[in-house]
């Protein structure tokens, strides 16, 4: 059975969006036509609703509803882009557009808008979270950590965020889609300014919402156990990596995998189609249209081209690279090439934000209790490449670093600063097992990694 | 596409705003006209225009804030958005423990507007696009290892209108320009960069299509090429502990900007303990943390002409102010809002209260932080550099949520021996505290050397906020600097 995108807004609140949305669209696309030329045409409605807190009280509350266009016109070669928020003007819009195009001269890789494909109709929607229910799980945050330690001081994030789109073109693409979700993080902080323990729990959420006391009383927990440090020399360390150290490095593949890099030759995938680039335990998917599996969900993308559910990594083997119509135009010389993951300009104009790494066998339990002497990361921080080419990496634990002996965890350690490449942190056989549970973050879901070796370069020094 | 808000909605949101029971309220109005341009090997890639603008409700209740906001701008859409704003300030202040009250700040009416020669939105398209195109093709050598050429243009402007409960009534448009150029070479997995004036889209300043002009790309292109293919053949950067370094402007920004979060009161007092951290510069420190040594005099500075974070008012309706954050090696000050300037006893916002756009509530973001230059003449300290490096223009960025533990990448870097440079060495990067570091500087450039560029990007706050903030140094020399970390 098929689902009706626009029940993503609360018609009774918002009212009906949709009429502007439709006359906008439609109007911007007629007007195009009458012109002679070709045009794309994306009509987006995106609420947002944020609640902050931080020294134990809500700091911030946004709420937030937009309703934006943006006409892209193509005619022999030139293509230009106009987007605005100012609704009621699509003759103002298509001028600024043209006038745009007017000034370019023509890309010879250009091929203009891809073909239309049929896509699915399926609920990629989210419970509704209200703002007084973000505001009583502010206070049973606040309420829960103070049971661990009276003295914390608790801060973070509550939010609900609902998108639509539609899309049509001068192709023949009609498209429509809709998702929704929800992000909890809680932060505690512990001990006096000079030397803080630190300790955070995060997720995103669709239909089951989190226990907010255990994440609290978790987060308190790690902050405790951070008031009391050991300092560990930097070097190499058998590392359990937890799902929230495991999505950094795996923003940093998926985001790293772009059709320029990978035909310019900065990205580390480049040349690498086809090949085993990472430990064979290792598969990852990319499920935009699995609700159940990760949070970015989307039936099109930014070209009203269909998503697809996919094997981004076999058993090691790296088996996909993405494109946007114009990358495939450039690249492939063929626009209807496009994958389903554009991004609209960003990442090199398509990108991977929907992956999930498959579980393994592993509880994280065991994985501790199968080292002898290493190191149990919860969170990375501040992760920046230092060379794209080769997967180089640099950041900092943050929120909980132990040291483990022989199977137990032995105390928290001081953060240190990892200067590390992915492609070896995932080579094969250093990756000794994969968690069996997981976590939903941003743009993909993970559970926790045991690592044979993981490189720190420096210790992160506090003020005491 | 410009636009306008009437005087007779502004009126009509803050009446409608002061109809409920609060304390303060503010309207803000904002639009941002944008144009991007990005020209790779000689074709254009990217010609994009953009308008945003709508209407911000800010409410304080019961000691707790409320913001609701919609680029519908409606009186049907105001009333709708002053319950909204009242609802989640009444949802707010239940949580308080310490109720907002706000620094005072005198009541302004003014219209401001950054001055430019040449407004860069009104320029043709086809004009901007045959610079970028000509960039390009200079750039181009014929070395089969240059694998993209790319030279873009950036220009917004950001017009706010604020209107208070207290009386205040602000009109103000910031204009900013920018580009650059960067050629990419590739030598199997020997990969490349070199950009100019700066890395990530160049430099950026608030000015005309003057600044554009000025940044003569056409000119400069060849040189990021000719760096690039010697970058692919010069020795990597050694592994040293103890090194000499002088850092020049294109780097030292980021190092001023990185550092320069910890500035920041909010992060100070935690309200950003969530996300973007906390800073190691806790209130009790002020007046007692030596940051540098007597060499370091750091200012945030709003008012520095052309600067990327200058500015009239900042979002609260506070007039820009040049605040000193380190005299003389000293913390004295920080970056604050009229919410969190009391949290310290001050009486005064340092106007650093800034948002994306309408639909933002402000957070204290940079201004223009700026290093004091000192006496020395450029070429006289590299002949005084015995056995050291210079690097220049970031490619890397990493630092902890203290703000103390950082490590830093960047495109270029140079050997100087016996007080001359004797070659490039690539893959350069440095790794140190940010106390340690700033107390070993031993020699500043005057202010002949002295170069502000800007950082367009910089994200804080959630929902996620993009700002842009200037920076200004001249070259510096640092001693006993860990070097070389990155190693492939």
């Amino acid at each position: 059975m098929s689902w009706n995108p626009r029940t993503i807004i609360d018609s009774g609140e918002f009212g009906d969006p949709f009429t502007i949305l439709d006359r906008d669209v439609e109007m911007l696309l007629h007007l195009a036509k009458s012109k002679g030329l070709e045009a794309q045409v994306t009509g987006e409605l995106r609420l947002d609703s944020v609640t902050r807190f931080a020294v134990s009280q809500v700091t911030q509350h946004h709420d937030l509803s937009t309703l934006s266009l943006q006409l892209v016109l193509y005619k022999d070669g030139r293509r230009s882009t106009a987007s605005t928020t100012l609704i009621d003007h699509p003759e103002t819009l298509l001028k600024q557009a043209e006038d745009a195009l007017n000034g370019s001269p023509p890309n010879e890789f250009d091929q203009g808008f891809p073909s239309p494909r049929p896509g699915d109709s399926l609920d990629l929607s989210a419970k509704p979270w209200t703002i007084e229910e973000r505001a009583d799980a502010v206070i049973t945050s606040v309420n829960a950590a103070e049971e661990v330690d009276s003295g914390v001081i608790v801060a973070g994030t509550a939010s609900s965020t609902s998108n639509y789109f539609r899309i049509i073109s001068t192709e023949g693409t009609d498209v429509e889609s809709a998702s929704s979700g929800n992000y909890f993080k809680v932060n505690s902080i512990l001990g006096p300014p000079e030397s803080r323990g630190y300790g955070q729990e995060e997720t995103q959420w669709r239909h089951t919402m989190p226990s907010f006391e255990n994440y609290a009383q978790e987060a308190t927990r790690t902050a405790k156990d951070t008031l009391d440090l050991k300092t560990f020399v930097p070097g190499e360390y058998e590392v359990v990596l937890g799902p929230r150290a495991v999505t950094d490095l795996m923003n940093f593949i998926q985001f790293g995998t772009n059709p320029v890099g990978f035909h310019e030759g900065t990205s580390y995938s480049a040349d690498k189609l086809g090949d085993q680039v990472f430990d064979e335990k290792i598969t990852i998917r990319d499920l935009p249209k699995d609700a159940s599996k990760v949070f970015f969900t989307r039936l099109f993308d930014s070209e009203g081209i269909p998503t697809q559910n996919r094997i981004f990594v076999e058993d090691g083997s790296l088996k996909f690279i993405p494109y946007d119509s114009f990358s495939a135009a450039k690249y492939l010389g063929d626009k209807n090439e496009a994958t389903g993951n554009s991004g609209g300009g960003f990442f090199g104009g398509a990108f991977l934000g929907s992956a999930i790494l498959e579980l393994g066998d592993q509880s994280i339990e065991d994985q501790i209790l199968s080292i002898k002497d290493g190191l149990y990361v919860k969170s990375f921080w501040y992760n920046r490449f230092t060379d794209r080419r080769r997967g180089g990496l640099t950041g900092l634990t943050r929120n909980g670093l132990y040291h483990i002996k022989d199977g137990e965890i032995n105390g928290a350690v001081r953060n240190l600063r990892y200067t590390e490449s992915f492609l070896r942190a995932f080579e094969q056989g250093n990756v000794q097992s994969i968690g069996n549970e997981s976590r939903m973050f941003m743009f993909n879901t993970v559970p926790s990694v045991h690592l044979s070796k993981f490189r720190f370069s420096s210790v992160a020094h506090s003020m005491s | 596409m410009s636009n306008r808000i009437d005087d007779d909605i502004m009126s009509y949101a803050l009446e409608k705003g002061q109809s409920y029971d609060m304390t303060y309220v503010d309207v803000k109005w904002m639009s941002r006209d944008s144009r991007k341009l990005n020209v790779k090997n000689g074709a254009l890639e990217r010609n994009s225009q953009s308008t945003s603008q709508g209407i911000g409700i800010k409410m304080l209740v019961d000691g707790g804030y409320g913001f609701a906001a919609s680029n519908i701008v409606t009186k049907k859409s105001i009333d709708n958005l002053a319950k909204r704003a009242f609802r989640v300030a009444k949802a707010s202040g239940i949580t308080m423990k310490r109720p907002i009250s706000l620094a005072e700040e005198p009541v302004y009416e003014d219209t401001v507007q950054t001055p430019t020669n040449k407004d860069p939105l009104n320029q043709p398209v086809e004009e901007t696009v045959a610079v970028l195109v000509d960039a390009t093709k200079e750039a181009d050598n014929g070395d089969p290892r240059i694998k993209a050429r790319n030279a873009v243009f950036s220009t917004w402007s950001d017009h706010m209108v604020l209107w208070t409960s207290e009386g205040t009534k602000i009109d103000q448009k910031i204009i900013v320009t920018g580009g650059g150029v960067d050629t990419l070479a590739v030598q199997g997995s020997n990969v490349e960069r070199r950009s100019y004036p700066a890395s990530f889209r160049g430099n950026f300043a608030t000015a005309g299509y003057e600044y554009f002009e000025d940044l003569d790309l056409v000119n400069i292109s060849p040189k990021a090429t000719e760096e690039a293919l010697r970058l692919l053949d010069a020795p990597h950067c050694p592994s040293i502990n103890d090194a000499t370094i002088i850092i020049k402007p294109a780097q030292l920004m980021l190092q001023l900007h990185e550092n320069g979060h910890g500035f920041e009161i909010d992060r100070a007092y935690d309200y950003e303990a969530a996300f973007a951290g906390t800073s190691f510069m806790k209130p009790h420190l002020v007046d007692e943390l030596m940051f540098g040594n007597e060499l370091i005099t750091i200012y945030g500075d709003a008012t520095y002409p052309r600067g990327l974070g200058t500015f009239y008012y900042d979002h609260e309706g506070v007039k820009a102010q040049k605040t000193t954050l380190v005299e003389e090696g000293k913390l004295v000050a920080y970056l604050s809002s009229r919410e969190t300037a009391p949290l310290k006893g001050w009486k005064r916002s340092s106007g650093s209260a800034r948002a994306l756009n309408y639909a933002r509530m402000p957070l204290i973001r940079m201004t223009n932080i700026n290093l004091k230059p000192g006496d020395w003449n450029f070429d006289e300290m590299i002949e005084d550099t015995k056995d050291g490096y210079m690097f220049d223009t970031n490619v890397s960025w990493s630092i902890d949520d203290l703000r103390l533990s950082f490590q830093f990448g960047t495109e270029i870097g140079w050997r100087i021996e016996n007080g001359e440079i004797t070659g490039l060495i690539k893959k350069p990067s440095y790794t140190g505290i940010t106390p340690q570091f700033w107390n070993s500087a031993d020699a500043i450039a005057n202010e002949d050397s002295f170069q502000m560029y800007g950082t367009p990007n910089c994200g804080k706050g959630e929902p996620g906020q993009v700002m842009y903030t200037g920076h200004g140094a001249s070259p510096t020399r640092f001693r006993n600097v860990r070097i070389g970390v990155v190693q492939s």
